[in-house]
């Protein structure tokens, strides 16, 4: 179940908890951990500076004898698998937001192949209107072979949840991201739902076990649940709630956001009709409406290959410039050379190749969703 | 007594010869102007009376005078009348002769004292009667210079009545003017390119804009250096020739300038001007701020703060570069063969596509603020262009650009490539008939193709279809190619994207 390099990757990770930038600090400081686990068993801290005082009291403590068999026979006996960013099994998806977390835990199988997996969130005080909904869209989104993802939070997250799994033999049909420990079952309410989706779905975690649900976890479960799917799709929210949070991160991943309008009177409504009115989100009132955006030309296995090495010098010079952040023609100019009756004509072949494209005020930025360089 | 002074006026550009008749006879006391003046030629009584007083002569007051200004059915404005008055009337006095007076043509405005005021319209009136065989005119100093430009006449300037009476009489104290010699080169502008920093594809748009003198849309946020840039437009186009000067003074000395302009003219109405304003008009049909442009720049910062009629009223002269304007009693064309530069908001808040401000506009109020642009008007625009704020760090680092008189250079290459293929010097790109695109614009077969993909993305229009045709043609003026090479296109095609616009977002 848990093979060696997993079990080293977990006790860093369980040294340095959320605190991503030290794990990939150690990570890049040691080639092979093995080197860090023998310098830590032997006492040698000297490369391990980078660490706070409490990571590296907790990395020698993990690394006393038997602490790690402990809690991999712990993780084991309570059917949870790890799923690590170096893994094959690590979902494609979540690897390309800003900072996916380098350890899951699992329970239940994790289908690293999901298709159209799409956020469902909302609010947790939902209307009718937006049980129905959630439970409607959960439902269409499986039968027509996609993947649920959600909070399991009471409300909209739930119900989504739930819709997923009315669907009489689907495999795989629903992920639920934690904001606690995998262990740690919240809310209590819904208990039959967590054994549902362990049984059926997957439950997906990056916090230690035995973490309990602390509100500032959410914020960084929300970013998972975006970033593992294609799509957010918001059912019902308030003015200021996480599922706006999520939406938000979902639009800084790139990721469509998509949002069921409600009238105008409803609070719950409020958020969702707001995302529409300020075209963050495209108003939806069927699966069609979302299976549109990524059929044809659209995301996942539309992106088009294009070999660094078959541009021209100035189109390798512009791909780079771009590569750490959008530019201007002027900042592309001084950084690429080149007169700007080259560089224009360029940008233009760049443009309709799908490589980069044009955004307001004359910036122009790559095009990941259409173009991967490799 | 009945005497006789020549003379002239315009209805338009075109001048009329006029014959100012004075008859002096017994009765009783009377003065009489006919021939249909308007206030200001009645009012000439009161000036010429205290003119020939003051310069010393006699006026005939207690007797029956009648002024009459042939033809009689052609309505005569203005105060150019004084003068060929005053002479009529002492030539019927007997204190001039009457040959000078109808062999040499007569215009100024009298001052109380005597001294003669420059006029409205000399030079087009000059040309008008040179073509009718004048060639000796004697007008106001004031306007002496511009006069002096027309080949083959003779001009002298006039000071005052007494001088001008005095050499009449035979007794000299007058030089002709020296003609006018034209330098264009001399002109001034107050803007060159390389006072703006950056912006170097807002540069380069303006240098195709003036090289095929196709119209120019450009959109920032406030302060990215749309005017500093529009008003530079001028510096980069190439100088005037002779003709294109005496063309553009005409216009503008009936609009009340004194001299040559040498330059080319920079408009830059107010958004809040009216259609009269803005085509020409007025009881008396003037020219209008795009006649006055003419061979120049016409500015409109705000474009979508303009009224609408006013904007509409622009696409009709966009496509003829002259414009008629009729009114009651006359109808006047005038030419407005100008280059339009509009300039506007990337929307209503302005910040849309700033890097260090937030746009606060919401997509419905962008689109409203956009469609106040009517699409046959955008149709009639070959350059769009985007400009970014420069940081004012940046401002502060950047070395200076190229000047405009480098800019010039390739223009007028370019230009002139335009003037052989043509066969007329001041024919450009942007006025390419369909026939001539046809002719001077194929497209070889990977053109064709970035054309259809160009077209998939860009949802263009069949008119967008030739101006991009056009704008590419003058790049590759600009790069000395016969042949419309991919890159040339690629390059057009990206002057036709501007975000704000549904149309054409890349």
């Amino acid at each position: 179940m848990i093979d060696d390099t997993d079990r080293l990757e977990l006790w860093l990770h369980y040294a340095t908890s959320t605190r991503y930038r030290q794990f990939s600090a150690v990570r890049e400081e040691y080639y092979y951990l093995e080197e860090a686990w023998e310098d830590v068993q032997k006492g040698r801290m000297e490369r391990l500076g980078m660490l706070s005082e409490e990571s590296r009291k907790r990395l020698r403590e993990a690394a006393a004898d038997g602490f790690m068999d402990r809690y991999v026979r712990w993780l084991d006996k309570n059917g949870v698998s790890v799923v690590t960013a170096s893994s094959y099994r690590y979902p494609a998806l979540l690897k390309e937001i800003p900072d996916p977390p380098p350890v899951l835990f699992c329970k239940g199988n994790l289908n690293e192949d999901m298709q159209l997996p799409l956020a469902i969130v909302g609010t947790r005080r939902c209307t009718d209107y937006g049980k129905e909904v959630a439970k409607t869209f959960g439902r269409e989104l499986v039968k027509a072979g996609g993947t649920v993802i959600s909070g399991l939070a009471t409300g909209i997250d739930g119900y989504a949840a739930l819709g997923a799994l009315s669907v009489e033999g689907a495999q795989d049909p629903t992920v639920a991201v934690l904001g606690c420990g995998i262990d740690v079952i919240y809310p209590k309410g819904n208990e039959k739902l967590y054994g549902a989706i362990a049984e059926r779905g997957c439950l997906v975690t990056e916090f230690l076990p035995k973490t309990p649900a602390l509100s500032q976890n959410f914020p960084f479960r929300n970013r998972i649940i975006s970033g593992l799917s294609l799509g957010v799709l918001v059912v019902e929210a308030g003015e200021r709630s996480g599922a706006s949070i999520t939406a938000r991160l979902a639009l800084e991943q790139g990721r469509e956001v998509f949002a069921v309008p409600g009238r105008i009177t409803d609070l719950m409504s409020a958020g969702t009709n707001g995302m529409i009115r300020r075209g963050e989100a495209k108003l939806v009132t069927g699966l069609g409406d979302i299976l549109e955006e990524f059929g044809e030309g659209g995301f996942g296995e539309e992106v088009q290959q294009v070999a660094f090495s078959d541009l021209s010098p100035l189109e390798q010079r512009i791909v780079q410039a771009l590569e750490t952040g959008e530019k201007n023609e002027d900042e592309l100019l001084e950084t690429c050379g080149g007169g700007v009756d080259e560089l224009i004509p360029t940008l233009t072949g760049l443009t309709f190749s799908g490589i980069i494209k044009q955004l307001p005020g004359s910036v122009y930025a790559l095009d990941p969703l259409q173009t991967t360089i490799v | 007594m009945l005497s006789q002074a020549n003379s002239f006026g315009l209805t338009g550009l075109n001048g009329f010869p006029v014959k100012v008749e004075a008859y002096i006879s017994g009765g009783l006391h009377a003065y009489e102007t006919v021939g249909l003046p308007d206030a200001a030629v009645k009012e000439s009584k009161e000036r010429v009376r205290s003119a020939m007083k003051n310069a010393g002569f006699e006026f005939p007051g207690d007797l029956h005078v009648t002024v009459s200004l042939a033809p009689a059915d052609v309505r005569k404005e203005g105060s150019v009348y004084d003068l060929p008055i005053a002479l009529a009337l002492l030539s019927a006095e007997g204190v001039l002769k009457q040959a000078p007076l109808t062999r040499a043509v007569y215009l100024g405005e009298l001052a109380l004292n005597g001294d003669v005021r420059g006029v409205n319209g000399v030079l087009p009136m000059v040309i008008s009667a040179r073509e009718m065989g004048e060639d000796v005119f004697f007008v106001p100093r004031e306007n002496a210079a511009e006069a002096a430009c027309v080949e083959g006449v003779r001009i002298f300037p006039v000071d005052n009545l007494k001088q001008l009476v005095t050499f009449l009489q035979g007794d000299g104290g007058m030089e002709p003017q020296p003609p006018t010699v034209f330098v264009p080169e001399e002109a001034a502008y107050p803007w060159d390119f390389s006072d703006i920093k950056g912006q170097a594809t807002a540069k380069r748009a303006a240098e195709i804009a003036a090289a095929g003198g196709h119209n120019l849309l450009l959109s920032g946020t406030p302060g990215s250096g749309k005017t500093m840039l529009a008003r530079a437009l001028p510096s980069i186009l190439p100088p005037m020739t002779m003709a294109e000067c005496m063309e553009v003074t005409k216009i503008h000395s009936v609009a009340g300038s004194r001299g040559l302009v040498a330059a080319r003219p920079f408009r830059s109405p107010h958004h809040g001007a009216s259609a009269a304003a803005i085509t020409g008009g007025g009881p008396n049909a003037m020219p209008g701020e795009i006649s006055l442009s003419h061979m120049g720049v016409l500015f409109l910062d705000e474009f979508p703060e303009f009224h609408r009629d006013v904007l509409e009223s622009l696409r009709q002269p966009l496509e003829d570069g002259i414009v008629t304007v009729s009114r009651a009693r006359t109808s006047c064309t005038y030419p407005a063969s100008f280059m339009l530069v509009a300039a506007m908001n990337p929307c209503p808040c302005g910040n849309r596509g700033s890097r260090t401000k937030a746009c606060t506009c919401t997509p419905s109020q962008i689109q409203r603020y956009a469609r106040r642009i009517s699409g046959p008007l955008l149709d009639r625009i070959d350059l769009f262009i985007e400009m970014n704020d420069v940081p004012f760090e940046d401002l502060k680092g950047k070395a200076a650009g190229e000047p405009s008189k480098a800019i010039r250079q390739r223009v007028v290459a370019a230009r002139q490539r335009q003037a052989e293929r043509f066969g007329d010097s001041i024919r450009t790109n942007a006025r390419m008939s369909i026939q001539e695109i046809e002719a001077y614009c194929p497209l070889n077969s990977g053109c064709q193709s970035l054309m259809e993909r160009a077209f998939r993305r860009m949802n263009l229009s069949a008119r967008a279809y030739q101006r991009l045709r056009k704008v590419a043609r003058t790049i590759a003026d600009l790069d000395g190619s016969d042949e419309i090479l991919e890159k040339h296109l690629a390059e057009a095609i990206r002057y036709r994207s501007l975000s704000i616009l549904g149309e054409s977002e890349l």
